[in-house]
Protein backbone atom coordinates (compact mmCIF):
# COMPACT_ATOMS: atom_id res chain seq x y z
CA UNK A 1 0.00 0.00 0.00
CA UNK A 2 2.43 2.59 -1.21
CA UNK A 3 1.85 6.17 -0.31
CA UNK A 4 -1.00 5.49 2.07
CA UNK A 5 -0.70 8.06 4.78
CA UNK A 6 -0.11 6.93 8.29
CA UNK A 7 -3.48 7.51 9.71
CA UNK A 8 -3.44 6.31 13.26
CA UNK A 9 0.17 6.26 14.24
CA UNK A 10 -0.05 8.19 17.42
CA UNK A 11 -3.02 6.82 19.25
CA UNK A 12 -1.28 7.54 22.48
CA UNK A 13 -0.63 11.15 21.51
CA UNK A 14 -4.25 11.45 20.57
CA UNK A 15 -5.33 10.14 23.94
CA UNK A 16 -3.00 12.51 25.75
CA UNK A 17 -4.33 15.42 23.79
CA UNK A 18 -7.88 14.45 24.54
CA UNK A 19 -7.11 14.23 28.23
CA UNK A 20 -5.49 17.60 28.15
CA UNK A 21 -8.44 19.09 26.33
CA UNK A 22 -10.79 17.64 28.92
CA UNK A 23 -8.79 19.22 31.69
CA UNK A 24 -8.81 22.59 30.04
CA UNK A 25 -12.52 22.33 29.35
CA UNK A 26 -13.09 21.87 33.05
CA UNK A 27 -11.03 24.92 33.78
CA UNK A 28 -12.79 26.90 31.11
CA UNK A 29 -16.14 26.06 32.61
CA UNK A 30 -14.93 27.84 35.69
CA UNK A 31 -14.02 30.85 33.59
CA UNK A 32 -10.30 30.32 33.24
CA UNK A 33 -9.36 32.44 30.27
CA UNK A 34 -5.91 30.95 29.96
CA UNK A 35 -7.45 27.54 29.50
CA UNK A 36 -9.44 28.94 26.64
CA UNK A 37 -6.34 30.54 25.13
CA UNK A 38 -4.70 27.18 25.14
CA UNK A 39 -7.64 25.40 23.56
CA UNK A 40 -7.94 28.12 20.97
CA UNK A 41 -4.28 28.03 20.11
CA UNK A 42 -4.19 24.30 19.73
CA UNK A 43 -7.34 23.88 17.67
CA UNK A 44 -7.65 27.01 15.62
CA UNK A 45 -5.60 25.78 12.68
CA UNK A 46 -7.66 22.68 12.30
CA UNK A 47 -10.85 24.68 12.60
CA UNK A 48 -9.57 27.04 9.97
CA UNK A 49 -8.69 24.21 7.64
CA UNK A 50 -12.12 22.70 7.91
CA UNK A 51 -13.80 26.02 7.28
CA UNK A 52 -11.46 26.93 4.47
CA UNK A 53 -11.96 23.70 2.62
CA UNK A 54 -15.69 23.93 3.03
CA UNK A 55 -15.97 27.55 1.99
CA UNK A 56 -13.14 28.03 -0.46
CA UNK A 57 -11.89 31.34 0.81
CA UNK A 58 -9.90 32.48 3.79
CA UNK A 59 -11.94 35.47 4.90
CA UNK A 60 -15.13 33.54 5.32
CA UNK A 61 -13.18 30.72 6.91
CA UNK A 62 -11.78 33.05 9.54
CA UNK A 63 -15.21 34.47 10.24
CA UNK A 64 -16.53 30.99 10.72
CA UNK A 65 -13.65 30.06 13.00
CA UNK A 66 -14.37 33.06 15.17
CA UNK A 67 -18.05 32.31 15.35
CA UNK A 68 -17.33 28.71 16.17
CA UNK A 69 -15.14 29.59 19.09
CA UNK A 70 -17.69 32.09 20.30
CA UNK A 71 -20.21 29.32 20.17
CA UNK A 72 -17.82 27.17 22.15
CA UNK A 73 -17.64 29.87 24.80
CA UNK A 74 -21.37 30.23 24.94
CA UNK A 75 -22.01 26.55 25.05
CA UNK A 76 -19.21 25.39 27.28
CA UNK A 77 -21.43 25.44 30.31
CA UNK A 78 -23.67 22.76 28.89
CA UNK A 79 -20.95 20.70 27.28
CA UNK A 80 -21.10 17.41 29.07
CA UNK A 81 -17.96 15.87 27.68
CA UNK A 82 -19.67 12.84 26.20
CA UNK A 83 -17.72 13.41 23.06
CA UNK A 84 -14.26 14.83 23.03
CA UNK A 85 -13.76 18.58 22.81
CA UNK A 86 -12.18 18.15 19.42
CA UNK A 87 -15.16 16.25 18.08
CA UNK A 88 -17.52 18.84 19.45
CA UNK A 89 -15.53 21.70 18.01
CA UNK A 90 -15.24 20.11 14.60
CA UNK A 91 -18.96 19.53 14.59
CA UNK A 92 -19.60 23.18 15.40
CA UNK A 93 -17.22 24.39 12.75
CA UNK A 94 -18.72 22.09 10.14
CA UNK A 95 -22.24 23.24 10.85
CA UNK A 96 -21.23 26.88 11.02
CA UNK A 97 -19.45 26.65 7.68
CA UNK A 98 -22.34 24.91 5.97
CA UNK A 99 -24.81 27.31 7.51
CA UNK A 100 -22.70 30.24 6.40
CA UNK A 101 -22.64 29.00 2.89
CA UNK A 102 -26.35 28.38 2.86
CA UNK A 103 -27.20 31.86 4.10
CA UNK A 104 -24.93 33.50 1.60
CA UNK A 105 -26.21 31.45 -1.26
CA UNK A 106 -29.84 32.14 -0.53
CA UNK A 107 -31.90 32.88 -3.56
CA UNK A 108 -35.50 33.79 -2.92
CA UNK A 109 -37.41 30.57 -2.68
CA UNK A 110 -40.20 32.10 -4.70
CA UNK A 111 -37.99 33.03 -7.59
CA UNK A 112 -39.91 34.99 -10.11
CA UNK A 113 -39.48 33.82 -13.64
CA UNK A 114 -37.62 30.82 -14.83
CA UNK A 115 -34.92 32.92 -16.41
CA UNK A 116 -34.28 35.21 -13.48
CA UNK A 117 -30.81 35.26 -12.09
CA UNK A 118 -29.41 31.75 -12.10
CA UNK A 119 -26.30 32.18 -10.00
CA UNK A 120 -26.50 31.83 -6.25
CA UNK A 121 -25.57 35.07 -4.51
CA UNK A 122 -22.18 33.79 -3.39
CA UNK A 123 -21.54 37.17 -1.92
CA UNK A 124 -18.31 36.34 -0.23
CA UNK A 125 -17.09 33.35 -2.09
CA UNK A 126 -14.96 34.92 -4.71
CA UNK A 127 -12.86 37.12 -2.53
CA UNK A 128 -9.18 36.46 -2.91
CA UNK A 129 -7.42 34.93 0.03
CA UNK A 130 -5.28 37.48 1.84
CA UNK A 131 -2.00 35.73 1.22
CA UNK A 132 -2.62 34.36 -2.27
CA UNK A 133 0.41 32.39 -3.24
CA UNK A 134 1.59 32.78 -6.78
CA UNK A 135 3.32 29.47 -7.20
CA UNK A 136 0.84 26.60 -7.15
CA UNK A 137 -2.01 29.09 -7.16
CA UNK A 138 -3.71 27.64 -10.19
CA UNK A 139 -3.85 24.13 -8.86
CA UNK A 140 -4.95 25.28 -5.45
CA UNK A 141 -7.68 27.40 -6.91
CA UNK A 142 -8.74 24.52 -9.10
CA UNK A 143 -8.92 22.27 -6.07
CA UNK A 144 -10.89 24.84 -4.09
CA UNK A 145 -13.33 25.27 -6.90
CA UNK A 146 -13.62 21.57 -7.50
CA UNK A 147 -14.31 20.97 -3.83
CA UNK A 148 -17.22 23.35 -4.04
CA UNK A 149 -18.68 21.17 -6.73
CA UNK A 150 -18.69 18.07 -4.62
CA UNK A 151 -21.99 17.51 -2.93
CA UNK A 152 -22.08 18.81 0.60
CA UNK A 153 -22.34 15.54 2.44
CA UNK A 154 -19.47 14.01 0.58
CA UNK A 155 -17.36 17.12 0.78
CA UNK A 156 -17.73 17.41 4.53
CA UNK A 157 -16.62 13.83 5.08
CA UNK A 158 -13.58 14.27 2.88
CA UNK A 159 -12.61 17.63 4.34
CA UNK A 160 -12.70 16.26 7.86
CA UNK A 161 -10.77 13.18 6.93
CA UNK A 162 -8.12 15.25 5.15
CA UNK A 163 -7.20 16.84 8.45
CA UNK A 164 -4.15 15.42 10.03
CA UNK A 165 -4.69 12.58 12.37
CA UNK A 166 -8.34 12.03 11.62
CA UNK A 167 -9.53 8.50 11.14
CA UNK A 168 -12.77 7.26 9.65
CA UNK A 169 -13.92 6.55 13.17
CA UNK A 170 -13.33 10.09 14.30
CA UNK A 171 -15.01 11.54 11.24
CA UNK A 172 -17.94 9.24 11.94
CA UNK A 173 -18.13 10.59 15.48
CA UNK A 174 -18.10 14.20 14.39
CA UNK A 175 -20.84 13.69 11.85
CA UNK A 176 -22.88 11.18 13.78
CA UNK A 177 -22.88 8.61 11.01
CA UNK A 178 -21.46 5.15 10.60
CA UNK A 179 -17.95 4.40 9.46
CA UNK A 180 -19.36 2.71 6.37
CA UNK A 181 -21.15 5.89 5.42
CA UNK A 182 -18.00 7.90 5.97
CA UNK A 183 -16.15 5.56 3.70
CA UNK A 184 -18.66 5.71 0.88
CA UNK A 185 -18.92 9.49 1.10
CA UNK A 186 -15.17 9.88 0.96
CA UNK A 187 -15.08 7.51 -1.97
CA UNK A 188 -17.68 9.51 -3.85
CA UNK A 189 -16.05 12.82 -3.01
CA UNK A 190 -12.70 11.71 -4.32
CA UNK A 191 -14.22 10.21 -7.43
CA UNK A 192 -15.92 13.48 -8.15
CA UNK A 193 -12.72 15.43 -7.57
CA UNK A 194 -10.94 13.07 -9.87
CA UNK A 195 -13.44 13.85 -12.60
CA UNK A 196 -13.29 17.57 -12.02
CA UNK A 197 -9.53 17.78 -11.79
CA UNK A 198 -8.83 15.39 -14.63
CA UNK A 199 -7.02 18.02 -16.62
CA UNK A 200 -4.95 19.27 -13.68
CA UNK A 201 -3.80 16.03 -12.22
CA UNK A 202 -3.82 13.84 -15.29
CA UNK B 1 -52.13 9.83 38.24
CA UNK B 2 -48.63 9.19 39.40
CA UNK B 3 -46.47 11.76 41.04
CA UNK B 4 -44.20 11.92 38.02
CA UNK B 5 -47.08 12.47 35.61
CA UNK B 6 -48.45 15.26 37.74
CA UNK B 7 -45.05 16.84 37.78
CA UNK B 8 -44.71 16.63 34.03
CA UNK B 9 -48.15 18.12 33.52
CA UNK B 10 -47.45 21.01 35.85
CA UNK B 11 -44.14 21.69 34.21
CA UNK B 12 -45.68 21.56 30.77
CA UNK B 13 -48.41 24.02 31.69
CA UNK B 14 -45.98 26.36 33.39
CA UNK B 15 -43.58 26.23 30.50
CA UNK B 16 -46.40 26.75 28.04
CA UNK B 17 -47.43 29.84 29.92
CA UNK B 18 -43.90 31.09 30.05
CA UNK B 19 -43.29 30.55 26.37
CA UNK B 20 -46.57 32.25 25.54
CA UNK B 21 -45.59 35.23 27.58
CA UNK B 22 -42.20 35.36 25.95
CA UNK B 23 -43.69 35.12 22.52
CA UNK B 24 -45.96 38.03 23.24
CA UNK B 25 -43.24 40.24 24.59
CA UNK B 26 -39.88 41.28 23.35
CA UNK B 27 -37.50 38.40 23.84
CA UNK B 28 -35.30 38.73 26.88
CA UNK B 29 -32.18 38.21 24.85
CA UNK B 30 -32.44 41.59 23.21
CA UNK B 31 -30.32 44.32 24.70
CA UNK B 32 -29.66 47.82 23.53
CA UNK B 33 -26.66 46.61 21.64
CA UNK B 34 -28.79 44.51 19.39
CA UNK B 35 -32.01 45.00 17.53
CA UNK B 36 -34.28 42.71 15.58
CA UNK B 37 -34.47 43.75 11.96
CA UNK B 38 -37.07 42.49 9.51
CA UNK B 39 -36.40 42.78 5.82
CA UNK B 40 -38.88 42.22 3.04
CA UNK B 41 -38.20 41.73 -0.62
CA UNK B 42 -41.10 42.76 -2.81
CA UNK B 43 -41.57 42.41 -6.51
CA UNK B 44 -43.57 45.20 -8.03
CA UNK B 45 -45.11 44.85 -11.46
CA UNK B 46 -47.88 46.22 -13.56
CA UNK B 47 -50.51 43.62 -14.27
CA UNK B 48 -53.86 43.59 -15.92
CA UNK B 49 -55.35 42.32 -12.73
CA UNK B 50 -53.82 44.29 -9.87
CA UNK B 51 -52.89 42.08 -6.98
CA UNK B 52 -51.22 42.73 -3.70
CA UNK B 53 -50.12 39.96 -1.36
CA UNK B 54 -52.35 40.01 1.70
CA UNK B 55 -49.26 40.10 3.88
CA UNK B 56 -48.29 43.42 2.31
CA UNK B 57 -51.52 45.21 3.18
CA UNK B 58 -49.88 47.34 5.89
CA UNK B 59 -47.53 48.76 3.29
CA UNK B 60 -50.20 49.37 0.71
CA UNK B 61 -50.08 53.14 0.93
CA UNK B 62 -46.42 53.37 0.20
CA UNK B 63 -46.51 50.76 -2.50
CA UNK B 64 -49.47 52.34 -4.22
CA UNK B 65 -47.52 55.50 -4.83
CA UNK B 66 -44.82 53.67 -6.65
CA UNK B 67 -46.52 53.58 -9.98
CA UNK B 68 -46.93 49.83 -9.98
CA UNK B 69 -50.15 48.05 -9.30
CA UNK B 70 -49.17 44.54 -8.23
CA UNK B 71 -46.92 43.52 -5.40
CA UNK B 72 -45.69 40.13 -4.40
CA UNK B 73 -43.81 39.38 -1.22
CA UNK B 74 -40.87 37.34 -2.37
CA UNK B 75 -38.81 37.00 0.76
CA UNK B 76 -39.06 37.88 4.38
CA UNK B 77 -36.48 37.47 7.05
CA UNK B 78 -35.98 38.63 10.55
CA UNK B 79 -32.70 38.64 12.30
CA UNK B 80 -31.00 40.10 15.33
CA UNK B 81 -28.30 42.56 14.38
CA UNK B 82 -25.89 44.26 16.72
CA UNK B 83 -24.55 47.76 16.45
CA UNK B 84 -21.83 47.90 13.89
CA UNK B 85 -22.83 44.61 12.36
CA UNK B 86 -23.75 44.45 8.74
CA UNK B 87 -26.62 42.34 7.60
CA UNK B 88 -26.59 41.92 3.88
CA UNK B 89 -29.74 40.27 2.65
CA UNK B 90 -29.81 39.07 -0.94
CA UNK B 91 -32.91 40.30 -2.72
CA UNK B 92 -33.68 39.61 -6.35
CA UNK B 93 -31.54 39.40 -9.45
CA UNK B 94 -28.17 40.19 -7.89
CA UNK B 95 -29.47 43.02 -5.74
CA UNK B 96 -28.91 43.00 -2.04
CA UNK B 97 -29.90 45.24 0.83
CA UNK B 98 -27.49 46.01 3.60
CA UNK B 99 -28.61 47.25 6.97
CA UNK B 100 -26.09 48.46 9.51
CA UNK B 101 -27.46 49.67 12.84
CA UNK B 102 -25.18 52.21 14.44
CA UNK B 103 -27.16 53.30 17.47
CA UNK B 104 -29.98 51.54 19.18
CA UNK B 105 -32.19 53.48 21.53
CA UNK B 106 -35.30 52.35 23.31
CA UNK B 107 -37.71 53.53 20.67
CA UNK B 108 -35.64 54.12 17.59
CA UNK B 109 -32.68 52.89 15.67
CA UNK B 110 -30.08 54.88 13.80
CA UNK B 111 -28.80 52.91 10.89
CA UNK B 112 -27.36 53.07 7.46
CA UNK B 113 -28.87 51.09 4.70
CA UNK B 114 -27.36 50.50 1.31
CA UNK B 115 -28.53 48.94 -1.89
CA UNK B 116 -25.85 46.97 -3.67
CA UNK B 117 -25.81 45.23 -6.99
CA UNK B 118 -23.54 42.33 -7.78
CA UNK B 119 -21.78 42.51 -11.11
CA UNK B 120 -18.66 41.33 -12.84
CA UNK B 121 -15.73 43.69 -13.12
CA UNK B 122 -13.29 43.84 -16.04
CA UNK B 123 -11.45 40.79 -14.78
CA UNK B 124 -14.66 38.89 -14.57
CA UNK B 125 -14.67 38.90 -10.78
CA UNK B 126 -17.87 39.27 -8.89
CA UNK B 127 -18.04 42.61 -7.09
CA UNK B 128 -20.65 44.55 -5.20
CA UNK B 129 -21.50 47.99 -6.52
CA UNK B 130 -23.19 50.31 -4.08
CA UNK B 131 -26.14 52.03 -5.68
CA UNK B 132 -27.49 54.04 -2.82
CA UNK B 133 -26.47 54.62 0.73
CA UNK B 134 -28.60 56.31 3.31
CA UNK B 135 -27.89 57.04 6.95
CA UNK B 136 -31.14 57.57 8.77
CA UNK B 137 -33.05 57.14 11.98
CA UNK B 138 -36.16 55.03 12.10
CA UNK B 139 -38.74 54.55 14.80
CA UNK B 140 -38.92 50.98 16.00
CA UNK B 141 -41.88 48.96 14.90
CA UNK B 142 -42.56 50.58 11.55
CA UNK B 143 -41.57 49.62 8.06
CA UNK B 144 -39.54 51.91 5.92
CA UNK B 145 -39.89 51.40 2.19
CA UNK B 146 -37.14 51.94 -0.33
CA UNK B 147 -36.99 50.68 -3.86
CA UNK B 148 -37.63 51.13 -7.50
CA UNK B 149 -34.72 49.12 -8.84
CA UNK B 150 -35.38 47.95 -12.33
CA UNK B 151 -35.64 44.21 -12.81
CA UNK B 152 -36.10 42.17 -15.94
CA UNK B 153 -39.76 42.63 -15.29
CA UNK B 154 -41.07 45.23 -12.92
CA UNK B 155 -39.12 46.63 -10.02
CA UNK B 156 -37.59 45.56 -6.74
CA UNK B 157 -38.84 47.10 -3.56
CA UNK B 158 -37.38 46.61 -0.14
CA UNK B 159 -38.86 47.29 3.23
CA UNK B 160 -37.27 47.02 6.62
CA UNK B 161 -38.23 47.60 10.20
CA UNK B 162 -36.45 47.44 13.50
CA UNK B 163 -37.75 46.23 16.82
CA UNK C 1 -15.20 -16.98 1.12
CA UNK C 2 -17.10 -15.94 -1.95
CA UNK C 3 -15.44 -13.53 -4.31
CA UNK C 4 -17.19 -10.21 -4.49
CA UNK C 5 -18.06 -8.18 -7.51
CA UNK C 6 -17.15 -4.62 -8.36
CA UNK C 7 -20.28 -3.03 -6.95
CA UNK C 8 -19.79 -4.63 -3.58
CA UNK C 9 -16.13 -3.81 -3.51
CA UNK C 10 -16.46 -0.28 -4.79
CA UNK C 11 -17.00 1.79 -1.72
CA UNK C 12 -14.57 -0.27 0.29
CA UNK C 13 -11.92 0.94 -2.09
CA UNK C 14 -11.66 4.21 -0.22
CA UNK C 15 -10.97 2.35 2.99
CA UNK C 16 -8.47 0.17 1.20
CA UNK C 17 -6.64 3.14 -0.26
CA UNK C 18 -6.51 4.76 3.18
CA UNK C 19 -5.51 1.61 5.04
CA UNK C 20 -8.60 1.86 7.17
CA UNK C 21 -9.93 -1.61 6.55
CA UNK C 22 -9.67 -4.47 8.97
CA UNK C 23 -7.62 -7.45 7.95
CA UNK C 24 -10.56 -9.47 6.75
CA UNK C 25 -11.97 -6.79 4.49
CA UNK C 26 -8.57 -5.90 3.21
CA UNK C 27 -8.06 -9.48 2.14
CA UNK C 28 -11.41 -9.54 0.43
CA UNK C 29 -10.53 -6.40 -1.49
CA UNK C 30 -7.10 -7.65 -2.39
CA UNK C 31 -8.59 -10.84 -3.70
CA UNK C 32 -10.83 -8.84 -5.96
CA UNK C 33 -8.15 -6.44 -7.08
CA UNK C 34 -5.98 -9.33 -8.16
CA UNK C 35 -8.19 -9.83 -11.16
CA UNK C 36 -9.93 -6.50 -11.63
CA UNK C 37 -8.05 -3.75 -13.44
CA UNK C 38 -10.92 -1.33 -13.20
CA UNK C 39 -11.02 -1.40 -9.46
CA UNK C 40 -7.26 -1.18 -9.28
CA UNK C 41 -7.52 2.01 -11.31
CA UNK C 42 -10.14 3.31 -8.91
CA UNK C 43 -7.84 2.68 -5.97
CA UNK C 44 -5.06 4.54 -7.76
CA UNK C 45 -7.46 7.43 -8.35
CA UNK C 46 -8.44 7.51 -4.70
CA UNK C 47 -4.85 7.61 -3.58
CA UNK C 48 -3.86 10.23 -6.08
CA UNK C 49 -6.67 12.57 -5.18
CA UNK C 50 -5.92 12.13 -1.49
CA UNK C 51 -2.28 12.97 -2.09
CA UNK C 52 -3.19 16.06 -4.08
CA UNK C 53 -5.61 17.19 -1.43
CA UNK C 54 -3.13 16.69 1.35
CA UNK C 55 -0.32 18.30 -0.58
CA UNK C 56 -1.71 21.75 -0.48
CA UNK C 57 -2.39 23.73 2.59
CA UNK C 58 -4.93 26.50 2.87
CA UNK C 59 -3.34 29.94 2.79
CA UNK C 60 -1.54 30.56 6.04
CA UNK C 61 -3.10 33.00 8.43
CA UNK C 62 -0.98 35.96 9.52
CA UNK C 63 -0.31 36.00 13.22
CA UNK C 64 -2.05 39.34 13.67
CA UNK C 65 -5.34 37.82 12.52
CA UNK C 66 -5.09 35.18 15.19
CA UNK C 67 -4.16 37.77 17.79
CA UNK C 68 -7.07 39.95 16.82
CA UNK C 69 -9.41 36.99 16.98
CA UNK C 70 -7.96 35.99 20.31
CA UNK C 71 -8.69 39.44 21.67
CA UNK C 72 -12.25 39.35 20.45
CA UNK C 73 -12.77 36.00 22.00
CA UNK C 74 -11.30 37.24 25.25
CA UNK C 75 -13.87 40.01 25.20
CA UNK C 76 -16.57 37.46 24.63
CA UNK C 77 -15.34 35.41 27.51
CA UNK C 78 -15.28 38.45 29.71
CA UNK C 79 -18.88 39.04 28.78
CA UNK C 80 -18.51 42.09 26.62
CA UNK C 81 -20.10 41.99 23.22
CA UNK C 82 -17.73 43.14 20.56
CA UNK C 83 -18.86 45.62 18.00
CA UNK C 84 -16.95 44.45 15.03
CA UNK C 85 -18.16 40.93 14.62
CA UNK C 86 -18.67 40.73 10.92
CA UNK C 87 -22.16 39.46 10.73
CA UNK C 88 -24.43 38.42 13.50
CA UNK C 89 -24.95 34.91 12.42
CA UNK C 90 -27.71 32.58 13.35
CA UNK C 91 -26.09 30.54 16.03
CA UNK C 92 -29.35 29.45 17.59
CA UNK C 93 -29.61 26.69 15.06
CA UNK C 94 -26.48 25.24 16.59
CA UNK C 95 -27.69 25.48 20.16
CA UNK C 96 -28.86 21.92 20.45
CA UNK C 97 -25.64 20.44 19.25
CA UNK C 98 -23.72 20.08 22.49
CA UNK C 99 -22.47 16.61 22.31
CA UNK C 100 -25.42 15.06 20.64
CA UNK C 101 -24.73 14.11 17.10
CA UNK C 102 -26.38 16.38 14.56
CA UNK C 103 -29.68 15.25 13.11
CA UNK C 104 -28.44 13.67 9.95
CA UNK C 105 -31.21 12.76 7.58
CA UNK C 106 -31.42 9.07 7.66
CA UNK C 107 -29.47 7.41 4.88
CA UNK C 108 -32.13 5.99 2.64
CA UNK C 109 -29.65 3.74 1.03
CA UNK C 110 -26.04 3.19 1.63
CA UNK C 111 -24.69 1.92 -1.63
CA UNK C 112 -23.84 -1.62 -0.76
CA UNK C 113 -21.94 -0.57 2.34
CA UNK C 114 -24.33 -2.16 4.76
CA UNK C 115 -25.19 -5.43 3.08
CA UNK C 116 -21.53 -6.20 2.72
CA UNK C 117 -20.56 -6.76 6.32
CA UNK C 118 -23.40 -9.18 6.71
CA UNK C 119 -21.95 -11.37 4.00
CA UNK C 120 -18.56 -11.53 5.58
CA UNK C 121 -19.94 -11.62 9.06
CA UNK C 122 -21.95 -14.68 8.18
CA UNK C 123 -18.88 -16.60 9.09
CA UNK C 124 -16.93 -14.13 11.20
CA UNK C 125 -18.44 -11.95 13.86
CA UNK C 126 -15.82 -9.25 14.46
CA UNK C 127 -16.05 -7.81 10.96
CA UNK C 128 -19.53 -6.51 11.59
CA UNK C 129 -18.29 -4.61 14.58
CA UNK C 130 -15.51 -2.95 12.67
CA UNK C 131 -17.60 -1.77 9.78
CA UNK C 132 -20.59 -0.57 11.63
CA UNK C 133 -19.81 0.53 15.13
CA UNK C 134 -22.22 2.69 16.96
CA UNK C 135 -20.71 6.04 16.14
CA UNK C 136 -23.37 8.00 18.00
CA UNK C 137 -22.53 9.18 21.49
CA UNK C 138 -23.92 7.00 24.19
CA UNK C 139 -27.46 7.85 25.14
CA UNK C 140 -27.81 9.92 28.30
CA UNK C 141 -27.85 7.71 31.29
CA UNK C 142 -30.52 9.71 33.01
CA UNK C 143 -33.97 9.06 31.66
CA UNK C 144 -35.32 12.17 33.27
CA UNK C 145 -33.34 14.30 30.89
CA UNK C 146 -35.20 12.75 27.99
CA UNK C 147 -38.48 13.22 29.81
CA UNK C 148 -37.72 16.84 30.57
CA UNK C 149 -36.86 17.47 26.97
CA UNK C 150 -40.10 15.85 25.92
CA UNK C 151 -42.05 17.96 28.36
CA UNK C 152 -40.40 21.13 27.11
CA UNK C 153 -41.04 20.18 23.50
CA UNK C 154 -44.67 19.54 24.29
CA UNK C 155 -44.90 22.83 26.13
CA UNK C 156 -43.39 24.71 23.23
CA UNK C 157 -45.78 23.10 20.78
CA UNK C 158 -48.75 23.94 22.95
CA UNK C 159 -47.51 27.47 23.42
CA UNK C 160 -46.97 27.99 19.74
CA UNK C 161 -50.44 26.68 19.05
CA UNK C 162 -51.99 29.02 21.61
CA UNK C 163 -49.94 31.97 20.49
CA UNK C 164 -50.93 31.42 16.92
CA UNK C 165 -54.58 31.27 17.78
CA UNK C 166 -54.43 34.28 20.05
CA UNK C 167 -52.77 36.45 17.50
CA UNK C 168 -54.90 38.37 15.03
CA UNK C 169 -55.77 36.38 11.96
CA UNK C 170 -53.42 38.35 9.80
CA UNK C 171 -50.11 37.22 11.14
CA UNK C 172 -48.40 38.05 7.91
CA UNK C 173 -46.29 41.01 8.82
CA UNK C 174 -44.92 41.77 12.18
CA UNK C 175 -44.49 44.63 12.74
CA UNK C 176 -47.40 45.70 10.61
CA UNK C 177 -47.16 49.45 10.45
CA UNK C 178 -45.77 51.77 7.86
CA UNK C 179 -43.44 54.55 8.85
CA UNK C 180 -44.66 58.08 8.33
CA UNK C 181 -42.56 61.10 7.76
CA UNK C 182 -42.58 61.78 11.47
CA UNK C 183 -41.03 58.40 12.12
CA UNK C 184 -37.92 58.88 10.10
CA UNK C 185 -35.02 61.23 9.84
CA UNK C 186 -32.89 60.94 6.78
CA UNK C 187 -29.45 62.46 7.08
CA UNK C 188 -28.20 61.96 3.62
CA UNK C 189 -29.00 60.04 0.48
CA UNK C 190 -26.01 59.07 -1.56
CA UNK C 191 -27.20 58.20 -5.01
CA UNK C 192 -24.29 56.42 -6.53
CA UNK C 193 -25.92 55.02 -9.61
CA UNK C 194 -26.19 57.57 -12.37
CA UNK C 195 -28.96 55.72 -14.07
CA UNK C 196 -31.61 56.62 -11.55
CA UNK C 197 -33.54 59.61 -10.37
CA UNK C 198 -34.31 59.94 -6.71
CA UNK C 199 -37.87 60.38 -5.56
CA UNK C 200 -39.02 60.75 -2.04
CA UNK C 201 -42.51 59.98 -0.99
CA UNK C 202 -43.25 62.47 1.65
CA UNK C 203 -45.76 65.09 2.46
CA UNK C 204 -47.44 66.24 5.59
CA UNK C 205 -46.81 64.65 8.97
CA UNK C 206 -49.38 62.02 8.33
CA UNK C 207 -48.02 61.08 5.01
CA UNK C 208 -45.97 58.00 4.47
CA UNK C 209 -42.26 58.25 3.93
CA UNK C 210 -40.29 56.19 1.48
CA UNK C 211 -37.34 56.51 -0.82
CA UNK C 212 -37.95 55.62 -4.39
CA UNK C 213 -35.82 55.66 -7.47
CA UNK C 214 -36.81 55.77 -11.08
CA UNK C 215 -34.58 54.77 -13.95
CA UNK C 216 -33.64 57.61 -16.22
CA UNK C 217 -35.04 56.50 -19.55
CA UNK C 218 -32.45 56.56 -22.26
CA UNK C 219 -33.16 56.59 -25.94
CA UNK C 220 -33.62 53.32 -27.74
Amino acid sequence: MDGAKERSPDKRAGATEAARDAEFVERLKKGDSRAFDDLFRRHREAAYRIAYRLLGNAEDALDVVQESFIHVLRGIGSFRGQSSFKTWLYRIVTHAALDWRRCRAVRSAASLDAESSPEPAATGERRRSPTGEAAAADLKEAIDKALMNVSEKNRVALVLYALEGMSYQEVAEVLGISVGTVMSRIFNARQRLRELLASEIG
Amino acid sequence: MSQATRWYLATTVLLAGLVCWLAANAPAAETESETRISILAIHATNEEKPHIDPALKPLKDALARSGYNSFRLVAKERRAVGTGDTWERPMLEDYALRVIPTEIAEDRVTLTYAWVHYEKDEQGRRIARVLQQVPMTLIKGKYFVSGGWRLKKGALVGAFAAE
Amino acid sequence: MTTMDCDEIRTMLAGYADAELAALEREAVEAHLAHCGRCRALVADQKRVQRVLESYAPPSVPAERWSAMSRRLADELAGREHADLVTQHRLDSLDDLEDESPAEPRETREPAARPRPLRLAASRGPVLKVLGPRAKARRPRFAWVAHAVGAIAAAVLIAVGIATVLRTTDFGLAPDALATQADITIYEIQMLDPGYNLILFAGGPKDIAAVWVEPIETEG
